[in-house]
Order: C-alpha cells, then sequence, then structure tokens
C-alpha cells in the first residue's frame, strides 16, 4: 500500500510537471507580445522595455525562463502577475478557500441527491418518481451552466425581489457575501449566497451519477448476495443500505472521482456567472489578459489538486471493495 | 484599457454579447502624451473655460491670466436632496476589478473612477458641462508663453486622517509618481514638468516645482510650452498622496490609503469582490461644496454582464450596465437618464499611405466607400438603436463641437446610388481591399454589414479578424488598407480627438491612418495657439472637416453610456469622460 | 389441482407447499416457471428436488422463502403451510424472522451470494444478530463457531477474510455454515455442489447431512444431479417444466421410476456398477419455453414414448403409482400394462449394446 501510494504520487507529480511544461510552451506559442500586454500596448521607450524584460526575466531564453520559473516554483514562490503586480501565492491564498467550499457544496450535493435519487430511483424502478428524476436527470445534464445560472438567479433572486416577496424567500444572485465559515460549513446568512452556485455546480453531474448510481444499483439489487441478504431475514433498509449500495458506489466512485477534474470547468462557468471569487474565474480572468505568471502557477495547482483527488478515489475504491489491493502489481 | 477589452470579450463568451462600460467595445484608450512641439506660444486652454468669477490679473501685463475661485456652498455644485445611505455601484466594476487603485499606478478608468471619490486633484472636470473647475486649487495662472504654471491653493484642504494639503504635498507625490522605481505607465503625462527627464535618466530626483507652502502656491516650470497643465492635472497621476503614500512603493494599494476626496476607505480593498468607501467627514467640499451626500459608497465587482445586470434587476445595486441587446427593454422599464453620450467615436479608418486606398488621388473611392456603409443599418443592427450616429468625428460635449461635419457623401443610410457615381468618378479599377478587425462577435457583424454595403456598389472587401491583445500594435506596423477602430476621449478637449489623432507629427503613434496633410497640421497647430474659444473652434472644425472631406476615417457612430439606474437614486452627476461625481450622488 | 394423492411422511408435514403457481410477467408474455407444485417435507426429512435448469426447482425454493422478485414474479395461487401457517399471507416483519431464523437457505455460486464487500464472519454474524439475542461479539463467536462445525480449519481466523479469499469449497462450506447459524429447521440447499470437484461435492454434502441431522433440521436438497440425490434424500421430487413429473421415496423412484424424463435422468449419470466405456445417453432436444410451453405433456416433444394422442394434447394429471412409497408421476402411459418394465427393457439393452 505504502509503496502504491508513493508510486501514483510519484505519478500525480509527473502529470503535474507534464501540464505545467505544456502550458509554459503554450505561451510562448500564443501571439501577443508580453510587453505589449504588460504596457497596455502603448509605445514603449526602449530602456523601459529592457527595465520591464529584466524585471520579469523576458530576456532569458525560453529554455532560461522555464528553469528560472521551476526554481522559484520549487522554492514556493509562484510568481506574481504581469497585470496587477499582485503575488500569485497570495491570490491562490484568498482563491482557494472559496472554491474549495464551493466545490465542497457542490460535491456534496452531486453525491447526496446524485446517488440519492438514482437508488430510489432504482428501488422503485418504473415508478413516477423514476421517471420525472430521470427526465430531469438528463434535462439537467443538458442545460448549459450559464443558462441554469441566469434560470436561477431570475428565479429565485430577481423576481421575488421584483414581487416582493418576503426577504427570506429571496437569494442574492452575485458574491459571496459575509464570507462567514467554519471550514466549510456557513454561518448566518452564507447559505443564501452559497447555495444556487451549489447547485449549478452540482447540477451537470448530479443528473450523470443520477443515472450511474441507478444502474449499478438496479444491477446489484439483482446480484445473488442482496438475494442472499434477504435470504438472512435482513430488513429491506438494511439489505439496500449496507449490501447493495455499498456495492452499487463502486462505479458510483470512478464517476465522482473523474468529475472532482471535471467539476474545475463547471466551476470556472459558475463562479463567473455567480460572481463567486474562486480559483476558477480567477484562472478565465488571468488568461484572457494573458497573464501568464497567474495561469501558470493557479492552474498548475489546480491540476496537482485534481492528480491528488483521482488518488484519494483509488484509495477509497480500496476501502470500498477489499478486492482490490493497493499493491504494485495491481497498478497496470 | 486593453486588459479590460479582454475580460468584456470573456464576458462576452458568457454574455454572447460584449458590453464594456463605460467606453464603447472597440475604443482604444490610452492616455495622450504628445505636447505640440511646433509652436512656440501656446495659450493656456483655461481661457475656453467660463469661470464662475474671475479675479483680476494681478501679474505682469504681458502673462495672460486665468483664475478662477472656488465655488461657494451652494454654487454650481450638485445639492443634497437627502443625506445618508449606501451607494452600491455595479457599473464600475461590472466587467472585472481595476487593476489598480493607486492614483500613480492607475491606467484604467475603472480604477480613476474610485480613485476620482477617495481624491481630489487641483482641478476637476464639470460633470454637467464638461468644462474645468477649480478643485484643491483656488486659481490657476500661467506665463505669456504657458511655461510658468502657478496654482494657488485652497486653505484647509485635509487628508481624511487630518494631515494637510499643502503644495508640497503635489510636488512629493508628483515625484513619487513618476519615479522609474515606482515604473508608472503614465509618468509620461508629466513630461512636460522640467526635471522629469533627469528624474527618468536616474540623474535627479525633483521636478522643477517650487511649493510654497506658507502662501499656499505650487510653481509648476514646464520643460516647453504646454497649455493643456489645468486640465492635465485633473489626472489622477497628479493626485495628492498622504505622507506615507508619498513614499510607497507598488505595493500601498494594498492597505487603506488616504485621500482627500468625499469618501474614505473603509479598509482594505477586496480585490475581486469590492472596494468599500465610506463619508470623510474632513472633506473640504470639492466642487459642490459640501460633504458626500452618500453615507457609503461600495464599488461592487462583477465578472459577467449579464448575471451583474440579473443582481440589478434583484435590487441589489443602485446601478448597473445594460447588457448587449438589452438597451430597449432596460430603458423602458428603468428609464433612461444615465445613458446620455458618451465622448467616444467608432470609425472606420483608410490608410492614407495605401498605394490603392491612400493619398489625395483615391479621395472619390474613399468617399464612395463612406456613402455606401448603412451606418443606421449597423447602428439598429449591432447597437441596438442605443448609439446616436455621428454627424462628424467630435461628438458632441467637447466644447467647439459642430454638428453635421461630416460631408455630402454620407448619409445615415447607405446611398449607393452616390457610391456608385463616386467610384465612376474615381474611375480606375478597384482590387480586392482588406479589411481589418479586432476578433469579437459584435466586430464581425459589423465587417459583415459592411462587406455586404460594399459589394452592393462593387467593391471587394477581404474581411480578416486579427488577435485582439496586439491589434493597435498590428495596425500601426502593418497598415492594413481598412481597419475598425475607436476613440474614447481622455478629456473634454478638442485636440484630444481630432488633431491628435491625425497630426503628422503625431509622437503617441496613434495616427493609425498615416494622415499627412500639411494644411491639416497647421490648423490644428493653429487652433492650439488661438486663445478665443470661438476662433480656436473654427480652426479645429476646418481641420476635422478637412480630414473628413478626405474620408480617412468614415464616422460610424458616436457612443452612449449603458447605464441603467434604480428608482432608489435622486441624483447621478456624471461627465461625458464617464467620471461620476460620487460626492454629488444622492438616493430618494 | 386439488387431488392430495401424495402421502406425507410423517404425521405433520413441516412445510406443505401447495399448488404453488409462481409466474413471471415479462414483455413477451408470462412465464409459468411454478405451475401448481405441491409437495410436503417432514421434521428433520431430507427432500431432494431434481430437475434441469429452468425445470422451476429453484424458482419454488424462493417462492416458499418469499424471495421472488416482482415485478416481474409473482405467486399466483397456491399455499405455502410452514408449520400449519399460510407463509404467502404473512406480513414482511413476519416474513423476515422466518427467513434465515426458521428456514435458511444457501444458493448456488457462493462466490455471487456472498457480499464481497464484507467478511464471511461479518456476513455470518450479521445473520446471528438479526434472528438471536445477544452481543456483538457473541454473535461473532458463534460465527466462528459455525466456520469450525462445517469443518473450515483456523476458523477464528478466516472469519476474517473476504469470500474472494476462500476456495469454492470453503465458500460453500461459510454458506452452509451461515444457513445453519441460527438453528433452523429447514434449510434449503439450491444447488449446493456444482461447480465444486467431486472430491469435495462428497465433503460438503456430507457437511450438509452431518451439520443438519446435528440440528434435527429438514433439507430441500435441490440439485441437476441425481447421484446428489440418491446418497442423501429420503424422497425425490423431479421437476421438469414447472412440474413435478415424479415423485416419491427415493428408493422406490430410482429402482421404479415411470416417467420417461426420470428414465432419462438415470441414464444420463454416470454409474459406478456400470462398464467404464459405456456411454451415458443424454436426453435429446432442449427444456421446453416456459414461455409457450408445448401443449399436452410438456415433455412429449423430446419424449421417446409420446405415441398416444393424449400426450400431445391433454397434460397429464399427477397420479398414484405406489401409494405406500408415496410414488406419484405425471404420465398418460403408466396405466398401460407392463409400463414399468418397458425401463428396465431399456436398461437391459443399454447393458448389452
Amino acid at each position: 500500500m505504502a509503496s502504491y501510494l508513493i508510486r501514483r504520487l510519484g505519478l500525480a507529480l509527473l502529470v503535474v510537471w507534464g501540464a505545467v511544461t505544456i502550458m509554459f510552451v503554450m505561451f510562448f506559442v500564443i501571439p501577443g507580445n508580453t510587453i505589449d500586454i504588460l504596457s497596455g500596448e502603448k509605445v514603449v521607450r526602449p530602456e523601459i522595455r529592457r527595465t520591464i524584460e529584466k524585471e520579469w526575466g523576458l530576456d532569458k531564453s525560453v529554455t532560461g525562463q522555464y528553469v528560472h520559473y521551476w526554481n522559484r516554483v520549487l522554492h514556493g514562490d509562484l510568481g506574481k502577475s504581469y497585470s496587477n503586480n499582485r503575488s500569485v501565492n497570495e491570490l491562490f491564498k484568498q482563491r482557494a478557500a472559496n472554491s474549495a467550499r464551493l466545490a465542497f457544496w457542490g460535491l456534496t450535493i452531486e453525491i447526496v441527491f446524485g446517488i440519492g435519487i438514482g437508488v430510489i430511483a432504482a428501488v422503485r424502478k418504473y415508478s413516477l418518481l423514476d421517471v420525472v428524476t430521470g427526465f430531469v436527470a438528463v434535462a439537467l445534464a443538458g442545460i448549459p451552466v450559464f443558462v441554469l445560472g441566469l434560470l436561477l438567479q431570475y428565479g429565485l433572486g430577481v423576481r421575488p425581489a421584483q414581487w416582493n416577496w418576503p426577504r427570506w424567500a429571496r437569494f442574492p444572485v452575485q458574491g459571496m457575501g459575509p464570507n462567514r465559515w467554519f471550514v466549510v460549513i456557513p454561518l448566518g446568512h452564507q447559505w443564501k449566497y452559497l447555495i444556487l452556485p451549489a447547485i449549478v455546480l452540482a447540477c451537470v453531474q448530479t443528473g450523470f451519477i443520477t443515472r450511474i448510481s441507478r444502474t449499478s444499483m438496479l444491477e446489484v439489487l439483482n446480484a445473488d448476495y442482496v438475494r442472499t441478504a434477504r435470504a438472512k431475514g435482513l430488513r429491506s433498509s438494511t439489505v439496500i443500505v449496507k449490501h447493495a449500495l455499498r456495492n452499487a458506489l463502486l462505479p458510483t466512485l470512478t464517476v465522482i472521482g473523474l468529475d472532482v477534474i471535471g467539476l474545475f470547468g463547471v466551476a470556472v462557468l459558475t463562479e463567473t456567472v455567480f460572481n463567486w471569487p474562486g480559483l476558477g474565474s480567477t484562472i478565465r480572468d488571468y488568461a484572457f489578459a494573458q497573464d501568464v505568471p497567474v495561469v501558470l502557477g493557479l492552474a498548475s495547482i489546480v491540476v496537482l489538486f485534481g492528480a491528488m483527488a483521482s488518488l484519494l478515489v483509488d484509495v477509497g475504491y480500496s476501502i470500498l471493495d477489499p478486492r482490490v489491493r493497493l499493491t504494485t502489481e495491481k497498478v497496470d | 484599457m486593453n486588459t479590460r477589452y479582454l475580460k468584456a470579450l470573456a464576458g462576452g463568451m458568457l454574455a454572447l454579447a460584449i458590453t464594456v462600460p463605460p467606453a464603447t467595445s472597440a475604443v482604444k484608450k490610452k492616455k495622450v502624451t504628445r505636447v505640440t512641439k511646433a509652436t512656440t506660444t501656446v495659450a493656456p486652454a483655461t481661457t475656453a473655460i467660463p469661470a464662475t468669477t474671475a479675479t483680476p490679473a494681478t501679474t505682469a501685463a504681458a502673462t495672460v491670466t486665468t483664475a478662477v475661485k472656488a465655488v461657494a456652498a451652494g454654487g454650481t455644485g450638485t445639492k443634497c436632496n437627502k443625506v445618508g445611505g449606501t451607494f452600491i455601484d455595479n457599473w464600475t466594476l461590472s466587467t472585472s476589478d481595476a487593476q489598480h487603485i493607486d492614483p500613480g499606478i492607475t491606467t484604467e478608468l475603472i480604477g480613476a473612477q474610485v480613485i476620482n471619490a477617495v481624491w481630489d486633484g487641483l482641478t476637476r472636470v464639470d460633470p454637467d458641462t464638461g468644462n474645468l473647475l477649480p478643485d484643491v486649487a483656488e486659481s490657476w495662472s500661467s506665463n505669456a508663453d504657458s511655461t510658468v504654471w502657478t496654482f494657488k491653493l485652497k486653505k484647509g484642504v485635509k487628508f481624511s486622517n487630518g494631515e494637510d494639503v499643502l503644495p508640497s504635498t503635489f510636488k512629493k507625490t508628483w515625484e513619487r509618481n513618476v519615479s522609474p522605481a515606482l515604473g508608472s505607465e503614465y509618468a509620461d503625462l508629466a513630461n512636460v514638468i522640467k526635471g522629469w527627464q533627469a528624474i527618468q535618466d536616474g540623474k535627479g530626483k525633483e521636478l522643477a516645482i517650487v511649493a510654497d507652502d506658507a502662501n499656499l502656491t505650487l510653481t509648476v516650470n514646464l520643460s516647453s510650452p504646454y497649455g493643456g497643465l489645468a486640465q492635465r492635472v485633473s489626472h489622477t497621476l497628479f493626485f495628492p498622496l498622504s505622507k506615507d503614500g508619498q513614499i510607497a512603493g507598488k505595493d500601498y494599494e494594498k492597505g487603506v490609503m488616504i485621500g482627500n476626496g468625499a469618501f474614505k476607505m473603509d479598509g482594505p480593498r477586496q480585490p475581486d469582490l469590492q472596494t468599500k468607501l465610506v463619508r470623510n467627514d474632513s472633506y473640504f467640499g470639492g466642487i459642490n461644496g459640501h460633504p458626500a451626500c452618500l453615507d457609503t459608497l461600495v464599488f461592487k465587482v462583477s465578472k459577467d454582464p449579464i448575471s451583474a445586470y440579473a443582481d440589478f434587476e434583484a435590487g441589489n445595486s443602485s446601478n448597473g450596465v445594460i447588457p448587449g441587446g438589452k438597451f430597449a427593454e432596460a430603458t423602458k422599464k428603468y428609464g433612461d437618464r444615465a445613458t446620455k453620450a458618451v465622448l467616444s467615436e467608432q470609425y472606420l479608418g483608410i490608410n492614407w499611405k495605401d498605394s490603392v486606398v491612400g493619398g489625395f488621388g483615391a479621395a472619390k473611392l474613399r468617399q464612395a466607400i463612406g456613402a455606401a456603409i448603412d451606418r443606421a443599418g449597423i447602428n439598429s443592427i449591432v447597437y441596438n438603436g442605443s448609439r446616436k450616429i455621428s454627424t462628424g468625428f467630435t461628438p458632441p460635449g467637447i466644447p467647439g463641437y459642430k454638428a453635421g461635419l461630416t460631408q455630402n457623401f454620407q448619409k445615415e443610410g447607405a446611398d449607393p446610388a452616390l457610391a456608385k457615381r463616386l467610384i465612376s468618378e474615381y474611375a480606375k479599377p478597384i482590387p480586392k481591399l482588406t479589411y481589418w478587425y479586432r476578433t469579437s462577435s459584435v466586430e464581425a457583424t459589423i465587417a459583415q454589414l459592411i462587406q455586404a454595403n460594399l459589394k452592393d456598389v462593387g467593391i471587394d472587401i477581404d474581411i480578416q479578424a486579427q488577435n485582439p491583445t496586439t491589434y493597435f500594435t498590428d495596425v500601426r506596423n502593418k497598415n492594413p488598407q481598412l481597419f475598425r477602430s475607436g476613440w474614447t476621449w481622455d478629456y473634454s478637449g478638442y485636440d484630444n480627438g481630432a488633431n491628435q489623432l491625425f497630426h503628422t507629427t503625431d509622437d503617441a503613434s496613434n495616427n493609425l491612418t498615416d494622415f499627412a496633410v500639411a494644411q491639416y497640421d497647421q490648423l490644428t497647430e493653429k487652433g492650439q495657439a488661438e486663445s478665443d474659444p470661438a476662433k480656436q473652434a473654427a480652426d479645429y472644425q476646418q481641420a476635422e472637416a478637412i480630414m473628413l472631406d478626405q474620408a480617412v476615417v468614415i464616422p460610424l457612430v458616436w457612443g452612449r453610456f449603458q447605464t441603467v439606474l434604480s428608482p432608489k437614486v435622486d441624483q447621478y452627476p456624471q461627465n461625458a469622460l464617464g467620471f461620476v461625481d460620487f460626492g454629488g450622488v444622492s438616493l430618494k | 389441482m386439488t387431488d392430495r394423492t401424495d402421502k406425507p411422511t410423517s404425521s405433520e408435514p413441516l412445510l406443505s407447499v401447495r399448488d404453488l403457481r409462481t409466474y413471471f410477467h415479462t414483455d413477451a408474455g408470462v412465464v409459468k416457471a411454478v405451475d401448481g407444485v405441491s409437495f410436503d417435507v417432514g421434521p428433520g426429512e431430507v427432500f431432494g428436488i431434481v430437475g434441469e435448469s429452468g425445470s422451476g426447482k429453484s424458482i419454488t425454493a424462493m417462492s416458499i422463502l418469499g424471495l421472488i422478485p416482482r415485478p416481474p414474479g409473482k405467486i399466483e395461487s397456491g399455499q405455502i403451510l410452514w408449520k400449519g401457517q399460510d407463509l404467502l399471507a404473512c406480513t414482511e416483519g413476519q416474513m423476515r424472522r422466518i427467513r434465515g431464523g426458521e428456514i435458511s437457505m444457501t444458493f448456488q455460486d457462493p462466490l455471487s451470494a456472498l457480499n464481497p464487500v464484507y467478511t464471511v464472519g461479518y456476513q455470518i454474524q450479521e445473520m446471528v444478530l438479526v434472528h438471536q439475542e445477544g452481543s456483538r461479539r457473541s454473535a461473532w463467536n458463534r460465527a466462528v463457531e459455525m466456520l469450525g462445525q462445517v469443518g473450515i480449519p483456523r476458523p477464528a481466523e478466516r472469519a476474517l477474510d473476504y469470500p474472494h479469499q476462500f476456495s469454492g469449497g470453503m465458500r460453500q462450506r461459510a454458506m452452509i455454515a451461515m444457513a445453519l447459524s441460527c438453528t433452523p429447521q429447514l434449510i434449503i440447499c439450491d444447488e449446493p455442489t456444482t461447480a465444486l470437484d467431486v472430491t469435495i461435492q462428497a465433503q460438503v454434502l456430507e457437511v450438509i447431512e452431518k451439520t443438519a441431522a446435528d440440528l434435527g433440521a429438514a433439507v430441500i436438497l435441490i440439485t441437476h444431479d441425481l447421484g446428489v440425490v440418491a446418497g442423501m434424500t429420503d424422497r425425490v421430487a423431479v421437476m421438469y417444466g414447472g412440474q413435478i413429473v415424479e415423485q416419491g421415496e427415493v428408493d422406490e423412484l430410482f429402482y421404479r421410476p415411470r416417467m420417461p424424463y426420470t428414465w432419462g435422468l438415470l441414464g444420463s449419470i454416470p454409474r459406478l456398477d456400470r462398464p467404464a466405456h459405456e456411454r451415458l445417453k443424454p436426453i435429446v432436444g432442449a427444456p421446453p419455453s416456459m414461455l409457450r410451453p408445448p401443449a399436452g405433456c410438456r415433455f412429449h416433444p423430446r419424449c421417446a414414448f409420446a405415441c398416444l394422442e393424449a400426450c400431445t394434447s391433454v397434460g397429464p394429471e399427477l397420479m398414484a403409482v405406489n401409494a405406500d412409497a408415496g410414488h406419484l408421476a405425471r404420465c398418460h402411459r403408466i396405466v398401460e400394462v407392463g409400463w414399468e418394465r418397458v425401463f428396465l427393457e431399456q436398461q437391459e439393452e443399454r447393458l448389452q449394446s
């Protein structure tokens, strides 16, 4: 197990290295002179140009800059923004927690509702609930994130305000609000700011997880060991939760694991639509400004987290399924 | 502005349409640093300002003096019908946060907007008339050749921390702002001041400014004559910083900055979230003669214009930007009191140096292009009918503006018959022309409309989308035959637009058309040297008419603010450059 | 089928299945998986149900425990009397107490029948906790004890293993241990020896026989293997096409079978008292489609003796052949004189060939 983890960790770092390198190369390939970006397209006097180049290390060759970049990163310095001089480390500190909280709740909604609805739909197969949730799941997975976001904003934020609904029935449509948390638990009114973006973040994948868990649950409910469990005289709730669900979770977990990475793409849009100051929208903003240090720095951390998430899923898988042993032999 | 533009593009991906407040989408924003060197005597441009009360000249008879007294409380400024309340601004930062809010560093309108609420400079542009008003300065004057300027400061102006605002405050602040150590991109704005070059070269530390704190006079010595210094010091770069600010580096804006304006910072700015300001009770009154009407002013940061508008509709902000395609609906719902003209112009540029479309010989061809373009169609299809069709380059709101400068060949709609006649008079074969635009959905639509218009009269153009990041550099260097561009005025002076953009010796490289006509140059130079506003305006208008007659630019539309105001907002003074005088904003 | 022609082996049967009909309602139509099955099992008796796969024997067992998945399955009619109480009228709560507690069941293919994500010990413990008072620890001890009883070495250690860590025979033993852990009065063993090699088969059967005898539990042994039945059971029912086609005491049925299908089954098993080179005679043809069973006798398409008109048109009733041995058979031709000798003649033929 330990050697497996070390190997996987090494693999994760390799992925991060590869991603950073690819991004690094891409930023050199895309058109747009960094100096032009830095100077806001003003005509720059040569001496200023040289100062800027020196300040940002742009006078070095691409390889030199690459080595320089890694040297800094390995010393814990992700650099600073071209456009506003902010430290990337600081940006990360400010944004990461916001993203993490949103992602936590998005994932929680996705897992609880996705699996919950999926299981109920499987147990009550062909019932009205099964048919309705099946339809809704497909619909949710199909609606673009920003359309869904705007629909929720208008339905729960704008309209209630215009029709003078009581305060408690209105939801804020923008921003993070009071920013009061106990770790990830929203305090006071914070939940009102959290709920809509979390729902939007979760929606696409909730539909997907619902279908996956329904399918695998149906399969498992027909499994011999579920019949055995019933023959043992267990309550049907025990049979479903203990014997069926745990096995049905295995394929679902794989989907969720992949989703943790995919979630980031959705987070970019969700955070933008809801003005949630997270990593996703930040990377997007700076990417459009071709602010290489910020994008490179934040994106590599996101890649690292993605790799860690998939490692975690593997570990979780081995906990759920004793047949999977985390040994080095099993990797390939 | 360029970064802002990119962010707007990003927003556009979500919003399906692009809306850039407060300027228009393709407008190139750059502070102009050109100083006319050809003229030896320049009359101060301040003569164009109708002063409320002029004091008689006290200096030598040879000195042209314009002194303006502070506007007394209850004078011309905006009065508060109600004091108190919180104004949540979701207009200024509706597509992204400002990169900087340090007055010495900012390069963006949106940053300057926040800065103008926290600081007052020596002078300020009147939100109603566009004229220059005294702010921290009580009066100012210059010598005959506009090389020495003296500003007399008001007494008792204080920073929010109680520190006095004195002439030395300005001197030290300016020296900080232009120092290479700070690396401000707008340090060039002060290049007319003697000593500036030495500082840039590392050979000096001081500007040639005499700060007499006892008599509250600030004497600025220029390296060359410049008549527009009083306007220029209304720029954020010249705002006074408190003692800690005068020695601060780039990190100053991370903490609480101390200003002398109507509002003060409530705490450090929360990047990408909001900047919260509260009333500065020790404010000296500024142009309104009273403290801010509002208790609190919050600049909210949004990332996506459509959801920012939803936020406004939900009653969570006091103003907002109308997203693309919603102009009619929004103005119907919330009124159009905040959609007045903005000083910007969208145009089609034609390269003067080009072998086909350039030069005097191709005038008929360029005019034919002008006649063929259906500007009314562009306005209704692209801008939802929200813009005003240009009747010249310089928009209304600029002192000296004259309507209807566009020559006979250009009407609101297309005139294919006239275009065809002009082409037949041109009498040369027309090859396929190249048309560049800065990649965006709006620009692509405009390009297609123009392509169709020109095809109707037998001119084929090849429309090419260009990299938005380097667009203007590329236009400057690669000289496409036809290109789309725009201009937003930095200050409400005629010279900032027409004559600076098309003068041969434009050293800021803003002359994208490479227009070089001696008669035009002479007229603009003459206008700049003219002291009589009427005569000056006549010169400028004549110059612009020559440029328009040569059709190196085909004016399309003038800009208009895409702003909605909550019904709760009472007064909302905003000048044509886009600056809202938040000190005068009040709620009902 | 109200004729009670079979005879219970003891005065009061433990389990009495009366005219059980279990149908499956599929999109293609109604599958009559169990179509009028009746039999009794006495206390301590070992009762065998033999048939090909798809004959309805497993469905019969699952119907007894109420484990028919519904939809699509449904018990259409009949009675399952457990100590006089009709299980079909029981509430789910009552059924839960009976399942595992009074009647338990082992399934074929124990690898898939045991939950892969729990230890073997846990799965037994869990069942003990449901049916018996006591702590988790005592339930665990019971699980270890049972594993020891069915012959698993080092049971305390092996209880902590997962099913995939057990061998096939061990898993079957574990299933048996689980089934017997709550001292049921009846244990239904569904194909306990399938997929096991012959030596292990014998061991497993011995375990079933011994432990059931120790507990005094009755056993229903479901198998397709007449050989298994022969050595172990008191009485046997042969099922074909959802019906019992022949039933009786084991010796009677083996030595004097009357139904051609039973003959076929007997002919298809290897026997030690026959020459090794003798070829087994498989039953020709395929089992009937339960969706559209053949008209008349369900076996007639495969029957070498289906020469009567009635064979193809009228379904034969289960008729008493030898009341003393409880011998019943379902064939139109058993009334013929000398019918019983046809089988014996056939056997002779085989010996001589």
